[in-house]
């Protein structure tokens, strides 16, 4: 516009702005405007830039009068650096730059407009100057509010977005698009990158509800609060809508949060609430609550035990039994002074008017300082249990003692768990002291004796297979050594299935009726082995009696007379069963059966046992040698007679050697023949007893002697066939 | 005796009581029998049998300080012919020996020479 401007005219408008039109206009601009061109010498560009106009509020701004002419260098020599390149760049664009710049000498913002001008060959910048400090401290405050409020944005934990609501063609609000979301929007509502997008391209099947409920906000500017489920997002919501903006319709700003967790915790809540109130009035016990004293007592639920109350109530002085409030009372003021639980015991009156039992048990609850604020429990009647457990001990009792007395060991054992009980009895039969172990199937197996395990065991299996009754009889081996008998009988208990559960049974000892009942069988076949026996023998004594005999009274008063002496031996025997007998003791009483008078015999000799056998021999010899004596030899007449014993020991083993020594003036008859003495001497002692023996006939009498070895005492058993 | 049932046999008596011992010896040789040992111990076997021929034994079944149940076993094993005779009752024989002859006391002689000469009738 001026670029067709002569210098001299140029000077002529620079001092005259008012001559044109175009220089009055440029002087009433309400911005600063100058017009500069390049200054060059001889075609050479110097860097400088001369003013070709200035207008009248770029002077007011600058505080100068007019620079027209004036060049940037001489006027303000730092601006030359500060615009040079600026301007070059504009001129050589050839299209204009809008700039903010500092002012340079203020902290004034300028916006700078450089336009460039092309006028007949001429080139020149015209800059226009506007002070916008104003507007852009103004920015900067926005800009700086506009961060704090995002960063409070993105620092609450709440969702939050500002969304724009989309109608559709019926003017039905169907969709809507996020235009901010905070960081948490992504942890609540599981949408990544939502900014820009609409919530039905991020989640398709979302409800419908949500469009509609954000359209009605929008239309209607009115804020709402509410709490509601996303299926499609599996998700339950906590929401504060508001509207944004001057006039319908509105952004909507939404503050949300994904409360899916509290929801579950209090539907949780909710069910655990459920039956804990379901188990309240189920229950069969009395649910109740106390004051912090535990003197006032209010039921809650369950069954009404104490019968219609209502209210608060001293409930010790109203329902314990009279006896048992004393009890009670400490109990309860323990419990409170240790912070403890109570559990107690106690008679109460019932509503019908009769003592029970209850078992209460209560609980303190506590605030936040460890004080009491109440008591929260509950009492179960146990009346028929206490009842039962009386009738139980009383049983327990008896079925002791009588056990005791008895002598019956019991058994109670848990198929199931293998628990074992035994009575004390039951113990001691075993060889244990009462208590000494815990009983269990192995320490019963073991003391079962090895040879009657498997039969035990085979009885038990068939009583548990056929509900049938145990019986069986078996021995056990005590520690000690002893093996005692014990007669068990049992029965197993099975359940509704069928399946052995329990096997309860008695034990009693039968150890002495065993031994006894052996003693009597074989007491009874001694007796008939032995009258046998001695018939046989009485038979052969007959038999062999008779050669020596002419006359038949002789031969009677010879069996008789042995028949006796063999009596006499059966009847020490029997007097003293099991036991040996004593030579001189024997001897002396054969003598004494046949009168010998003391003065006409010697005896002597050291102790000696006699085993039956040995003593029935010798008791035999002895008549034998005596009723001779007294019939031909020493006894008959004047004589004397030495009965004398030693023992001795032949190869170890203890022998007795027994001379009988008559001294008589004269024999009467001199026998020849082998009589009976003289065999039982000479054959029957070598043959029974393995011993010798020797019989000879001198003139002055009998000598007759022999010697046995001594072997174990026998007893009444001690038999021989 | 006129009928000597016995005749030939040789004859061992195993028996505890003298008395009784005699006896059978008598009883026994009276009915032809040669009787070639009497004694109350168990003999032994095998020099009774290296000594000479035995055709019969009677045995004692108690000989005061034992059984004879081993001793008849072997005797069985060995195809020697035996009569049991005993104070005791037959019932305490074992099941094995259940079946042998066996004689209670007391007996007469001529049970004695009859059940021996049942057993030596099947001799050789």
């Amino acid at each position: 516009m001026l670029a067709g401007l002569k210098d001299e005219r140029m000077a002529d408008f620079s001092h005259n702005p008012d001559e044109t039109l175009f220089g009055a206009a440029f002087h009433a601009l309400p911005d600063a405007a100058c017009i500069l061109e390049r200054v060059a010498e001889d075609g050479e560009d110097t860097g400088e830039w001369r003013y070709l106009a200035s207008n009248t509020a770029l002077c007011r701004l600058l505080g100068v009068d007019d620079l027209a002419g004036q060049t940037l260098g001489t006027r303000f020599p730092e601006m030359v650096a500060a615009w040079a390149e600026d301007f070059k760049r504009v001129l050589a664009r050839g299209t204009p730059e809008v700039l903010l710049r500092k002012g340079i000498r203020s902290d004034q913002v300028y916006e700078v407009v450089l336009s460039p001008l092309r006028h007949g060959g001429r080139e020149a910048i015209m800059a226009r100057v506007r002070d916008i400090s104003a507007d852009h401290l103004a920015r900067e405050r926005q800009r700086e509010l506009d961060e704090r409020y995002k960063r409070l944005f993105d620092a609450i934990d709440e969702g939050f977005c500002i969304i724009r609501v989309l109608f559709g063609d019926d003017g039905t609000p169907n969709d809507y698009e996020f235009l901010e979301a905070n960081e948490a929007f992504v942890e609540h509502t599981g949408l990544r990158d939502p900014i820009g997008r609409s919530m039905r391209s991020l989640q398709p099947d979302i409800e419908d509800q949500w469009a509609a409920t954000y359209g009605r906000i929008a239309l209607s500017g009115e804020a709402e609060r509410f709490e509601s489920e996303s299926l499609a997002m599996g998700r339950w919501f906590d929401v504060f809508a508001f509207p944004i903006g001057d006039a319908a319709p509105y952004l909507v700003g939404v503050l949300f949060e994904d409360v899916r967790e509290r929801k579950a915790m209090e539907l949780a809540l909710r069910h655990s609430e459920n039956r804990l109130q379901s188990l309240i009035e189920a229950t069969s016990d009395l649910i109740f609550r106390m004051n912090p004293e535990g003197t006032l007592m209010q039921q809650l639920g369950g069954n009404s035990l104490l019968g219609d109350v209502t209210g608060e109530s001293d409930w010790i002085e109203n329902f314990v039994a009279p006896a048992d409030r004393a009890r009670v009372r400490k109990v309860v003021e323990d419990a409170i002074a240790g912070h403890g639980s109570i559990e107690i015991e106690h008679r109460y009156l019932r509503p019908d008017g009769e003592i029970g039992w209850l078992h209460s048990r209560a609980v303190p609850v506590f605030d936040d300082t460890r004080t009491v604020t109440e008591w929260f429990g509950m009492s179960t009647d146990i009346t028929s249990r206490r009842l039962a457990e009386r009738q139980l001990v009383h049983g327990a009792q008896m079925l002791r003692v009588a056990s005791e007395i008895g002598k019956v060991g019991l058994w109670d054992w848990n198929v199931e768990t293998g628990e074992l009980i035994w009575s004390d009895e039951h113990y001691r039969m075993m060889g244990y002291e009462p208590g000494e172990v815990q009983p269990t199937v192995d320490t019963w197996a073991e003391r079962t004796h090895p040879d009657e395990s498997a039969r035990v065991n085979a009885a038990v299996a068939a009583a548990m297979e056929t509900g049938e009754e145990y019986v069986c009889e078996y021995r056990v081996c005590q520690p000690g050594g002893e093996v005692v008998w014990l007669s068990a009988r049992g029965r197993f208990l099975y359940d509704e299935q069928g399946k052995p559960v329990r096997m309860l049974g008695a034990l009693i000892d039968t150890t002495q009726r065993r031994r006894e009942e052996e003693w009597q069988r074989l007491l009874v076949a001694e007796l008939q082995h032995r009258v046998r026996n001695l018939i046989g023998m009485v038979r052969s004594v007959a038999r062999l009696s008779a050669p020596s005999h002419r006359h038949v009274d002789e031969y009677v008063d010879h069996l008789i007379g042995r028949l006796q002496a063999m009596g006499r031996t059966q009847s020490t025997l029997t007097r003293s069963p099991g036991r040996s007998v004593d030579l001189a003791e024997l001897v002396r009483e054969e003598l004494l059966v046949h009168a010998v008078q003391d003065d006409k015999c010697h005896v002597a000799g050291p102790e000696v046992a006699l085993s039956p056998h040995a003593a029935e021999i010798v008791t035999l010899a002895i008549h034998e040698l005596a009723t001779n004596s007294i019939k031909y030899g020493a006894l008959g007449d004047t004589g004397y007679i030495r009965i004398v014993w030693s023992r001795e020991d032949r190869d170890g083993k203890p022998w007795v050697s027994l001379r009988w020594q008559e001294t008589a003036p004269v024999r009467k008859t001199k026998a020849t023949r082998k009589g009976f003495g003289r065999k039982l001497i000479e054959e029957r002692v070598p043959y029974e007893l393995q011993g010798e023996g020797r019989f000879a006939l001198h003139d002055t009498g009998v000598l007759a002697e022999f010697e046995f070895p001594l072997s174990d005492a026998g007893s009444i058993l001690d038999t021989r066939s | 005796m006129t009928q000597r049932p016995l005749s030939g046999l040789s004859i061992v008596i195993v028996e505890d009581d003298y008395y009784q011992a005699q006896d059978c010896r008598l009883i026994l040789e009276e009915a032809g029998a040669q009787v070639v040992s009497v004694s109350a111990k168990l003999p032994d076997l095998d020099r009774l049998l290296a000594e000479g021929r035995v055709d019969l034994m009677l045995i004692d079944i108690n000989l005061g300080h034992g059984l004879s149940i081993d001793f008849a076993r072997n005797l069985k094993a060995r195809g020697i012919r035996f009569a049991f005779l005993t104070g005791y009752d037959a019932e305490m024989l074992p099941d094995d020996l259940a079946g042998s002859p066996y004689l209670s006391k007391p007996v007469d002689g001529a049970r004695i020479v009859a059940a021996l000469a049942d057993l030596g009738g099947g001799a050789l």
